[in-house]
This record gives structure tokens, sequence and C-alpha cells, in this order.
């Protein structure tokens, strides 16, 4: 039987979390992480999980902390070709993406995604829910 | 218990590769099942060194777990693929995690 079928009738839930390298003094005054020069290999691998995950009928719950905060702020390089791949979560059924709630309220999230921020203890009831806990 | 693994130890500190292969053992020895190991990003050049090749081929052996390297990785690193390990999709590791009772992560 195909891999499509057999995961398609064997639904679970994901917990997804993009994190990346550690801040670094590169991160930005707002309290946002640079994506410049962090594991970016990390978040891509993660990330490409995930969609593939929701393209394999998954429910997916995508998480972005450290380095990971800047593929869904708005002063992220919008032609960043991993921040142009999120924006495509949609379509895997990824309607919403969350943000552990170290940016500051100030900070100003993407537009064409839904971003939710999500505390440490919601991050661990979510955690425990989940299926499948992958931490990129 | 059925276990699958993502493995992205770096090639850079050996003992960390040697981990999941300690882990591995570790679990078979207990009684548990390896359903399959997928080797991701850095993971999959750090499989493939001469220091952890002949261990995996050992594993492989013992657990019958498939030995799955990243066709991205693959791809971009132009590696030759040796047996026991098959060049896969991001479709079978969504199929390992699925079906396997753990998923656990070597970074």
């Amino acid at each position: 039987m195909p891999i499509g079928w057999c995961l398609l009738s064997n639904r679970k839930s994901w917990l997804i979390t993009l994190a990346g390298a550690a801040p670094t003094s590169a991160d930005s005054p707002d309290g946002t992480a640079s994506t410049d020069g962090s594991d970016r290999s990390a978040l891509q691998a993660g990330l490409d999980l995930a969609l593939a995950a929701g393209a394999f009928g998954q429910r997916v719950t995508l998480v972005f902390a450290g380095d990971g905060v800047g593929l869904v702020t708005r002063t992220a390089d919008a032609e960043d070709p991993l921040y142009r791949l999120l924006g495509s979560a949609p379509f895997y059924d990824i309607d919403s993406v969350y943000v552990l709630n170290k940016a500051s309220p100030k900070t100003a999230f993407r537009d064409d995604l839904r971003v939710t921020a999500m505390s440490h203890r919601e991050w661990l009831a979510a955690a425990s829910e989940a299926d499948i806990v992958v931490n990129y | 218990m059925e276990i699958s693994l993502i493995i992205r130890t770096p090639g850079t500190d050996p003992n960390q590769c040697k981990r999941a292969q300690d882990f591995i053992q570790s679990a078979v020895d207990q009684g548990h099942q390896i359903r399959q190991c997928f080797f991701q990003g850095a993971g999959v050049s750090a499989a493939l060194n001469d220091r952890t090749l002949p261990r995996w081929r050992q594993l492989a052996a013992l657990t019958g777990a498939e030995l799955l390297l990243c066709s991205q990785a693959v791809e971009a690193s132009a590696l030759s693929v040796p047996e026991p390990f098959v060049i896969a999709g991001l479709g079978a590791l969504v199929e390992a995690a699925v079906n396997a009772d753990r998923l656990v992560s070597f970074v």
C-alpha cells in the first residue's frame, strides 16, 4: 500500500519546534533573533519535515523560538527562500503558527500567516498532548 | 516497543554518533525493536565515515532496522550510498514517526 494512504488513515498530532542555534549577539534589539549565520540547516530541515507531515494529512503544530522567530517577524527578509517556504504552510493545512513568548510585545509578525504567542507553560501542555514532539 | 530515530549528529564529534549507536544497542538488549533510523542533514555524512560505518552495518544486521539517508542531504553532498543504507525522502521519516511507538532524535 502506498505510504500516503497508510499515513492518511493514521493521523497523529505533531509538535514541531524550530529554534535553530542559540540566540547570538547579532539578535535585533527588540528581542527577536536574527536568522543570519544561525543554524539555517536545522530550520530548513524542521520546516521541510513540518510541510511533509502536513502533506501526509498529519496535524502539525509549528512553534518558533530562538533563531526561528526571525522567520515569522515582519522585519525578516521577505525574499529569503526559507521565509517564502514558510509562507506556503497554509497549503499544507498548517493554518496557524506559534511563537514562544520571548519576543517583545512590540514585535510585528508577518501578516500572511496567523501567528499566535505561546507561553512556555502552553508549550509544555502542547508537548504532553502531542503524539510526536520534534525540535530543530 | 517500536522505536524510530532521527539522527542529525555532525561528524565533528564521533562521540555523538556513538551515543546514538549505544542507544540502539541498549534498546535492543532491553527487548525493544528499532524500526528505522533516518539520517538527516549533517547526520548523513557522519553516518558514512570510516569510523562509524562498520558499527552501523553491525547494528543493521542485529536489528533489521532500515537505515535511511535523507535524499536532500545525499544529493547536496554528492555522496555514494553503501549498503545497507538506502536513500529516502521525508515521507519515509513521517511514516517512521507515525508508525513507531517512540521517535527519538539525536542532534
